[in-house]
C-alpha cells in the first residue's frame, strides 16, 4: 500500500494518526519507566497482603456469621482502612463487625497490642489464639 | 492451569452462540471469537446466578453440567446449521489478522506484569469484587450475607458479573485462589483490545487501526486500572461490544446484530450500577433511533426481536434488582436534605472537577487528542450511523454529573477524586472506536 497516497487521501486522519502515534511512543516509554520503578520497589519490599495472616481462621469459625473486629486505630485512615478490607477479604464469608465486642467471637487487631490486651481484660473475654503479629482471637462472655 | 478449562468453555459457548445468531451476517473469525468471548463470559455468569436462584447457593455440579449441556446443544445446532464444515473457518485468518492478534497479545503483557506486582488487585478488588466472589463461593446458603448492611463499604447494592465469572472458574478447584481474578482481569483486557482492533478492521478494512489498541494500552494509567481486578474494564468491554454490534447493524441491517447488542447490554447492566445506567441509556436511545429511522423495512419485527433479546439478557439484572438489591446505605438525597443539601457550589465543583479530570496528566493527553480527532472529523463524528455513541456518552455524563450533585453522602472532592477517573476510563475503548470511525 502506498503510504503517501493513504496519508494524502485524508489529511485530517493523517494528522490525527500522527498525533496518536506520538502519544503511543510517549506512553510506551513512560509506561516502561513506571513499570521498572514498580519492579525495583518490589524487589526492595516484596509484596505482602495483610489478610494472608488470617487465612484459615474463617474455617476455624465455621458456623459463625459475624466476627467482632476490635482495633485501636481509625479505619478512615487509608492504611488502616486497607488493612481492615484485607482482613475482611481473608475471613469471608464471615462478616467483620467493626469495634463491636459483644459478638461471640472477637478479633483484636491493634497497632498497640497492649491496648487490645487491656480491652480483652475489660470485657472479660477469653483469648483463644494469638498470632505473632499480636492479633488475638477471643471468645466473649456475651453469649 | 485447570482454570483455563472453564474460561475456554465460556469462550466456546459464546463463539458457537454468536455463530448461530449471526448466521446471516457473520463477521470474520477474529472478531467473532472476541465478541464470543464476551458473550460466553456473560453466559457463565448467568449460569452461576441461575444456580444461586434455583438452589439458593452455588451448586458447582449444576453449573458445570449446565455449561456442558449448553456447549453440546450449541455445538449440535452449529453442526445442523453449517453442515459444510464452516463452523470454525480458520482460513478467514489473514496475515493482517495474525499480526493484529500478535499485537493485542504483546500489548497485554504490561497488564500481566503489573497484575503480578499486585496479585490481589486494587482496593475495590479486596473490599468489593473479590469479596463478593468469596461470599458466593464459600458462603453456601449464606452467600446472601454479602448484602448485610454491615458491609456497606463494599458496595452491597452492586450486581456481580465479574465475581460470578471468577466463581465459575473456581468451580473447577476447591479454593478461591487469587490467580483466577488476576487472570480474568488480564483476559478482559485482551478481549477488549481485540474487540476494538477487529471491529475497526471489519468496518474500515485498513491497517492503520492497529494504532487503536496501542493507543488504549500505551497509557500506564489504563494498564494499572486494567490489572486492578475491578469491574470497570468489564463495563468498557461490554459497552464497546454493544456499540460495535449497533454499528454492524446500521451497516448490514441484519437483525442478528440487534440480538448481540441486546446481549451485550444485558451483560453491561450486570457489571455494576454505572453499567446498569449506561446500558439503559444505550438501550433506550437505540430503541428510539430505530423507531425514528427512515428505513422502516422490517421495523416492527426488528424491534420485537430487539426487545425480546433485551428482556432475556436483562433477566439477571431484573431478578437481582427485585430480589437482592438493597437500599443504598451511601445515598442521601441532597435535593431533600437540610443537613447535606445539593448546593450550587457542589454542582460547580462537579463540573469543574470533570473538566480538570479530562485534562489531567495521567491520561497522557488522551481526552485532548480524542477531542481533536472529533474536531478534525467535523460533522462526520455525528453522522447517523455513529450518532448513538456521542448521544449515549453525553447522556451518561449528564446523569453521572446529576448523581454526583444530588447524592450528598460523600464529600464531593473525595468522591470525585476516588471514582470519576475509573468511570471515565471505562468509556475509553468506545471513545477510541468512535474517533477512529469518525475520521473515515
Amino acid at each position: 500500500m502506498n503510504i503517501a497516497i493513504f496519508l494524502q487521501s485524508n489529511k485530517p486522519r493523517a494528522l490525527f494518526l500522527l498525533i496518536v502515534a506520538s502519544a503511543v511512543i510517549f506512553g510506551v516509554f513512560s509506561g516502561a519507566e513506571e513499570l521498572n520503578k514498580i519492579a525495583v520497589a518490589r524487589q526492595k519490599v516484596p509484596f505482602s497482603f495483610y489478610g494472608d495472616a488470617f487465612i484459615g481462621l474463617a474455617e476455624a469459625l465455621k458456623g459463625e456469621t459475624y466476627l467482632g473486629y476490635y482495633t485501636d486505630v481509625s479505619i478512615d485512615v487509608p492504611k488502616y482502612g486497607a488493612r481492615f478490607a484485607q482482613v475482611q477479604l481473608a475471613l469471608a464469608p464471615l462478616i467483620l463487625d467493626l469495634n463491636n465486642t459483644s459478638r461471640r467471637f472477637v478479633l483484636f487487631d491493634c497497632d498497640n497490642p497492649q491496648k487490645c490486651v487491656e480491652k480483652i481484660k475489660e470485657i472479660k473475654a477469653r483469648p483463644l489464639k494469638a498470632s505473632n503479629r499480636g492479633t488475638i482471637l477471643a471468645i466473649t462472655t456475651a453469649n | 492451569m485447570i482454570y483455563i478449562l472453564p474460561i475456554s468453555i465460556s469462550i466456546m459457548i459464546g463463539y458457537l452462540g454468536l455463530r448461530l445468531i449471526l448466521k446471516n451476517d457473520p463477521p470474520k473469525l477474529p472478531l467473532l471469537i472476541f465478541l464470543g468471548a464476551s458473550a460466553g463470559l456473560f453466559a457463565s455468569a448467568f449460569l452461576v446466578f441461575t444456580s444461586l436462584i434455583l438452589w439458593g447457593k452455588l451448586f458447582s455440579a449444576f453449573v458445570i453440567t449446565a455449561h456442558t449441556a449448553l456447549l453440546l446443544a450449541l455445538g449440535w445446532c452449529v453442526r445442523k446449521v453449517f453442515p459444510d464444515g464452516k463452523r470454525l473457518p480458520l482460513n478467514e485468518f489473514e496475515a493482517s489478522d495474525k499480526l493484529g492478534l500478535l499485537l493485542v497479545a504483546v500489548i497485554t503483557i504490561p497488564v500481566i506484569i503489573h497484575a503480578n506486582f499486585y496479585p490481589y488487585g486494587g482496593w475495590d478488588a479486596w473490599s468489593c469484587w473479590n469479596l463478593k466472589a468469596r461470599f458466593i463461593f464459600l458462603g453456601g446458603e449464606g452467600w446472601k450475607n454479602m448484602f448485610d448492611p454491615l458491609l456497606w463499604r463494599s458496595n452491597i447494592a452492586y450486581p456481580f458479573l465479574v465475581p460470578a465469572v471468577n466463581v465459575w472458574a473456581w468451580c473447577f478447584g476447591t479454593d478461591p485462589v487469587n490467580t483466577v481474578p488476576l487472570g480474568v482481569s488480564c483476559l478482559i483486557t485482551f478481549i477488549t483490545a481485540g474487540t476494538l482492533l477487529f471491529a475497526l478492521k471489519k468496518i474500515t478494512g485498513r491497517l492503520h487501526v492497529l494504532l487503536a489498541p496501542l493507543w488504549l494500552l500505551s497509557n500506564v494509567f489504563f494498564v494499572k486500572l486494567a490489572s486492578s481486578q475491578y469491574s470497570d474494564l468489564m463495563v468498557g468491554n461490554y459497552f464497546l461490544a454493544a456499540i460495535v454490534s449497533w454499528i454492524a447493524f446500521e451497516k448490514s441491517k441484519s437483525r442478528g446484530w440487534l440480538c448481540v447488542m441486546a446481549l451485550m447490554l444485558g451483560a453491561l447492566s450486570f457489571t455494576k450500577s454505572e453499567g446498569l445506567v449506561l446500558s439503559l441509556i444505550t438501550l433506550g436511545l437505540a430503541f428510539m433511533m430505530r423507531l425514528l429511522s427512515k428505513d422502516k423495512s422490517g421495523l416492527t419485527k426488528g424491534l420485537w426481536i430487539f426487545g425480546a433479546a433485551a428482556v432475556v439478557a436483562f433477566l439477571p439484572t431484573i431478578i437481582f434488582q427485585i430480589t437482592f438489591s438493597t437500599n443504598s446505605h451511601t445515598f442521601i438525597n441532597g435535593l431533600g436534605s437540610a443537613d447535606k443539601p445539593a448546593t450550587l457550589e457542589r454542582l460547580q465543583a462537579v463540573l469543574a472537577f470533570m473538566g480538570m479530570e479530562l485534562m489531567s496528566g495521567k491520561w497522557n493527553g488522551f481526552w485532548l487528542i480524542a477531542l481533536l480527532g472529533i474536531a478534525l472529523s467535523r460533522w462526520k463524528a455525528w453522522r447517523k450511523e455513529l450518532l448513538l455513541i456521542p448521544l449515549t456518552l453525553i447522556a451518561y455524563l449528564i446523569v453521572l454529573g446529576g448523581v454526583y450533585w444530588i447524592n450528598t453522602f460523600f464529600p464531593i472532592v473525595w468522591w470525585l477524586g476516588n471514582t470519576l477517573n475509573r468511570i471515565i476510563y471505562a468509556l475509553t475503548p468506545a471513545v477510541i472506536f468512535w474517533v477512529f470511525l469518525a475520521l473515515e
